[in-house]
């Protein structure tokens, strides 16, 4: 028995299901890698949340931008909102350049609106539009989801899940530190 | 004639030539509305739902998947083709939204690999059937050294052969 | 106090199992048969312990004991108690515990009834199976122990996943744990088998009828599973190709083969290593089926939480093969069979081939299911593999395979010259044409389901024909009336009468699945009393409705659909509410015809019922694949009745052309 090939190739399947399975240990087949990492990210053009300001993803040029994707139905949305609250203050207090920027989808004003109050969100906010444009263009299939994109457009991570405060300093120290960024 | 329309005239002719050509432009090789549906399915049925298991976006009322397939009939409807439209998807999901992997690749290991094992494998089976059988023969020729037979042993396998004839099956 | 028993009862059997593991061995080594005979009652002795700790569990159930974690994670007061029932296998360590307790109930059974056949090999058959009950219980009392206490006193339960909260939801897991467990009984007898090196057709034998009623579990279960995907999740199908539902799929895939190449080795000794080595596949797929459910490394339906029990499945299925592998390869001398196929045109070959399509069959959903895990180590990128590559693999290797059931049928063991093969095709072929030519008059083009059709009609006339002709020539030669004729044949004949009930269940379950060809669907938006008509039915929309059912709140809209402006019923397509759980469930509303399924979902209500949007499919033929399923019970108790004859007597009841095929 130990001397048959045919044993040992009967073995050396085994052993590849066994490490193929193992493998699968290590990774979450929920969280599916972006394709737009490293790639320069879909423009927006939108109105703040409650009305007036217009914003382009071109005018945010020079700085880092936390994009983050939420809605007022997502209960995860919750855990993050006063983190990301948080660094917009603490960006605006240290003269980080670097803005978060918030947007609803499939969300209606009002409950957007009362979302943001009730979880104190003062840093930008606006809402994807009904069809989902702005969300489908970002290749969105959940809430919460944070992309970072440094000074020149390009995203470079993306954050499936509620953001940490770890990720966002990690994340902006780390863009911001790049050519491009200005104060 | 009025003098009213005498001055008019060339405005209706052209507002009248205008409708006709737009007119002439709608029926022209624009998809009628069963083709943009098939082709609809079609696609929805390519793409997964990113939010449910096993299922595809046409199969799916789950809050994206309708907005992805009212996004692929916008994109029908603006005059896109079935693979342009596939890989706007695959470049903002990644080529994980396919249902089932392009035949490049990775992927062309995946859609052969099933219809090779199973010719290879019915390959070995029938070879090892005629080489046994190929084995066998050989065996038996060699093993076959048929002597004459005698006048007597003729006779007799004779008469046992027509007893055998005669007995049926019973 | 009375779980605590429960917890202690389990231990104890863990330690005896254990027990029958070593003595059996020690027994046969040291001649000594008092240490087999103890480790048998031991067997029966872990049952008993087993039911004591499955009753606890089932009686913290029916009096919602939340003291109980696993109770108070599955159940709520306001569930029916035949679900409170059924959430005992609802989550994963009662459902670990359901297999023990049958596992248990086998072993016991087999440590009890056949301790005076077999003698040679029970003692390792039953060490075998306390190897498996070992690692089972040790699961139950470490991480899976399901009479774990919650933390606090809670007065209500969290509730089963209102998915799950349906009739043949409730009866899917057990029937598939059945399944999975009855192939562990053949399997543990090839163990003994190869342990003790005797190495004829006992094992084969003994357990035909263990391997006929566990391929019949598994075949039910997966038909369950099936409707309940059909009617509860609302999309439309029966069958997606999800992680979980191929787990099942390919022990039942391999364990078919094997149910086909074991009657290979009865009547002609051969595929013995073939027949071992498809045993521990079979066998280590239904462990790896439930490994696949329960370890999250495959995202699936189930969606159970990842937990540590996945490594240590995946540990066990490893020691399995690697054992099971060595104990083949050391005995492979005696294993090697005496007889071979003789030519390509013989019942044997197409035996061959069967074997050769199933397990095509099984590799292509394993390389799928897997492939995503291959192609993340190997290049980083997530793929989906779902339904389009499956059916586009799946689809001809099932229609070759019909195919050559009509084929085997009709062929001859040994030998069949051409002249045989001509005159016995010749009708099923022209009837299997005339089949697919009256279909394509009638304005059926789609060149598969012609394809299907044509080879369902050539496969059904081939049984129908043989069995039939059987019936006459008996009915002839003992001057007999064609009815008695046909009762004497069936009693006769059992297992191939049976063999043709069920093969013919298989003949309308691809005719059902060809419907899938000629699926139609429609988005479409009614107005109250406005009628909307679509594919032959006129429906009008009545207004929503808001009922109440036992624990859930339905909210729905009434459609009357008519057909040549009568009536024919009032259908509810609604979403139903759960107070537990915060999404609705989707309850779909389905007319039944032979020839269709009128197929509702409701998809959205608009403007508090001023219109409703419906999903509304026409699924041609779904009755007929559900109609398999008397035909496979029927097949399956016929079969289960047959006493297997001894090689020399089939010789001559063919030669009177009465039975043996």
């Amino acid at each position: 028995m130990w001397g048959s090939w045919k044993f040992w190739l009967v073995m050396a399947a085994v052993g590849l299901m066994v490490a193929l399975f193992t493998y699968g240990f290590t990774t979450d087949p929920k969280l599916v890698k972006s394709p737009l990492v490293n790639k320069p990210a879909p423009a927006f053009d939108v109105t703040r949340l409650g009305g007036g300001e217009r914003l382009r993803l071109a005018d945010l040029r020079g700085q880092t931008v936390v994009l983050n994707f939420w809605a007022s139905w997502c209960a995860a949305c919750r855990d993050e909102a006063h983190i990301l609250e948080a660094a917009h203050k603490r960006f605006q207090r240290e003269g980080t350049p670097a803005r978060v920027i918030g947007i609803a989808v499939q969300d209606t004003p009002a409950k957007a609106m009362a979302f943001a109050k009730r979880f104190g969100k003062t840093y930008f906010l606006a809402l994807d539009n009904e069809r989902g444009d702005i969300g489908l263009n970002y290749g969105l299939y959940g809430v919460p989801e944070t992309f970072f994109i440094d000074g020149e457009g390009i995203i470079r991570h993306k954050q499936i899940g509620p953001v940490t405060r770890k990720v966002i300093d990690e994340q902006v120290r780390a863009l911001s530190a790049a050519p491009g960024a200005k104060p | 004639m009025t003098s009213t329309l005498r001055k008019s005239w060339p405005a209706l002719a052209a507002a009248a030539l205008g409708a006709a050509l737009l007119l002439t432009a709608s029926l022209a090789p624009a998809m009628s509305e069963e083709e943009v549906e098939r082709r609809l399915l079609a696609l929805a049925d390519e793409l997964r739902c990113p939010t449910c298991q096993a299922i595809s976006v046409k199969d799916s009322e789950a809050s994206f998947s309708v907005q992805i397939k009212e996004k692929v009939r916008r994109m029908i409807l603006e005059g896109q083709s079935d693979e342009e439209i596939k890989a706007y998807f695959v470049s903002r999901y990644g080529e994980w939204i396919l249902r089932a992997p392009k035949k490049e690749g990775l992927g062309l290991v995946l859609w052969i690999l099933p219809g090779l094992a199973v010719l290879v494998a019915g390959g070995w089976i029938v070879y090892t059937v005629q080489f046994s059988r190929k084995r066998r023969d050989a065996e038996t020729a060699a093993a076959d050294e048929p002597a004459p037979l005698s006048e007597e042993e003729q006779e007799r396998i004779a008469r046992d052969l027509k007893r055998f004839e005669d007995d049926d099956l019973a | 106090m009375l779980n605590n028993l429960g917890y202690l009862s389990l231990v104890a059997a863990l330690a005896i199992a254990a027990y029958g593991i070593v003595a059996p061995h020690l027994g046969v080594r040291s001649n000594n048969w008092n240490l087999v005979r103890s480790a048998q009652f031991g067997t029966v002795a872990v049952f008993v312990l087993v039911l004591v700790a499955s009753a606890v569990l089932l009686r913290a159930f029916i009096v919602s004991d939340f003291s109980v974690a696993f109770v108070w994670e599955n159940s709520s007061t306001d569930m029916p108690l035949f679900y409170k029932i059924s959430a005992f296998w609802g989550g994963m360590d009662g459902s670990l515990l359901f297999w023990e307790l049958v596992l248990a109930g086998f072993s016991a059974f087999v440590a009890y009834f056949y301790r005076r056949t077999n003698r040679e090999i029970i003692p390792y058959t039953v060490a075998t199976l306390n190897v498996i009950q070992v690692f089972l219980l040790f699961l139950l009392v470490t991480w899976a122990n399901p009479l774990a206490v919650t933390a606090g006193a809670p007065t209500e339960g969290r509730g089963l996943n209102p998915l799950l909260q349906h009739p043949a939801m409730a009866a899917h897991p057990p029937l598939l744990y059945l399944g999975y467990i009855g192939f562990s009984v053949p399997f543990a007898f090839a163990m003994a088998s190869l342990i003790r090196g005797r190495l004829d057709n006992a094992w084969v034998v003994t357990t035909r009828r263990w391997t006929l009623f566990a391929w019949y579990s598994l075949t039910v279960g997966q038909m369950l599973g099936g409707q309940w995907a059909y009617e509860e999740l609302g999309w439309g199908g029966y069958w997606g190709w999800d992680p979980v539902e191929n787990a099942a799929l390919m022990p039942w895939l391999t364990g078919t083969a094997f149910l086909h190449s074991i009657m290979l080795q009865e009547k002609r000794n051969m595929m013995k290593v073939w027949n071992v080595t498809l045993i521990i596949i079979t066998f280590s797929l239904s462990i790896l089926g439930t490994f696949i459910v329960r370890s999250g490394v495959l995202n699936s339906v189930h969606a159970f939480a990842q937990s540590e029990i996945g490594p240590a499945f995946l540990i066990f299925i490893a020691i399995v093969l690697t054992i099971a592998f060595a104990l083949m390869f050391r005995r492979l001398r005696l294993l090697e069979a005496r007889h071979t196929t003789d030519t390509l045109l013989s019942k044997e070959s197409t035996f061959l081939l069967n074997n050769l399509l199933f397990m095509g069959m099984a590799f292509t959903v394993f390389l799928g299911t897997v492939f995503p895990l291959v192609a993340e180590a190997v290049r980083g990128t997530k793929l989906s593999i779902q339904a389009p590559f499956f059916n586009a693999i799946i689809g001809p290797l099932g229609i070759a395979l019909l195919a050559l059931l009509g084929v085997c049928t009709l062929i001859a063991w040994r030998y069949s010259s051409a002249g045989y093969l001509l005159r016995n095709f010749r009708l099923p072929v022209l009837l299997g044409l005339a089949t697919a030519g009256a279909l394509a008059a009638f304005g059926i083009r789609h060149p598969g389901a012609l394809i299907v059709f044509g080879v369902a009609g050539f496969t059904g006339a081939v049984l129908l024909i043989d069995f039939g002709r059987t019936v006459v020539v008996r009915g002839r030669q003992l001057q007999i009336p064609l009815w008695t004729a046909l009762g004497s044949t069936i009693m006769r004949n059992q297992q191939r009468f049976g063999g043709m009930v069920i093969h013919l269940g298989a003949v309308m379950l691809f005719i059902g699945l060809a419907g899938n060809y000629f699926n139609v669907e429609h988005n479409i938006t009614l107005r109250p009393n406005k009628p909307v008509e679509t594919e032959g039915y006129t429906l009008v929309y009545k207004g929503m409705q808001t009922k109440q059912q036992r624990n859930a709140t339905l909210r729905g809209a009434e459609i009357e659909a008519y057909r040549n402006g009568e009536l024919v019923e009032v259908l509810f397509p609604a979403r139903s509410f759960y107070p537990t759980q915060p999404d609705p469930l989707t309850e779909v509303a389905i007319h039944r015809t032979f020839r269709h399924d009128l197929y509702l979902a409701l998809a959205s209500e608009n403007d508090n019922g001023a219109s409703v949007t419906l999903r509304v499919l026409i699924n041609p033929l779904v009755v007929w694949a559900w109609a398999a399923f008397p035909l496979f019970t029927l097949g399956t108790v016929m079969a289960m009745f047959h006493r297997p004859r001894r090689l020399a007597e089939p010789a001559l009841a063919r030669n009177l052309g009465l039975s043996g095929s």
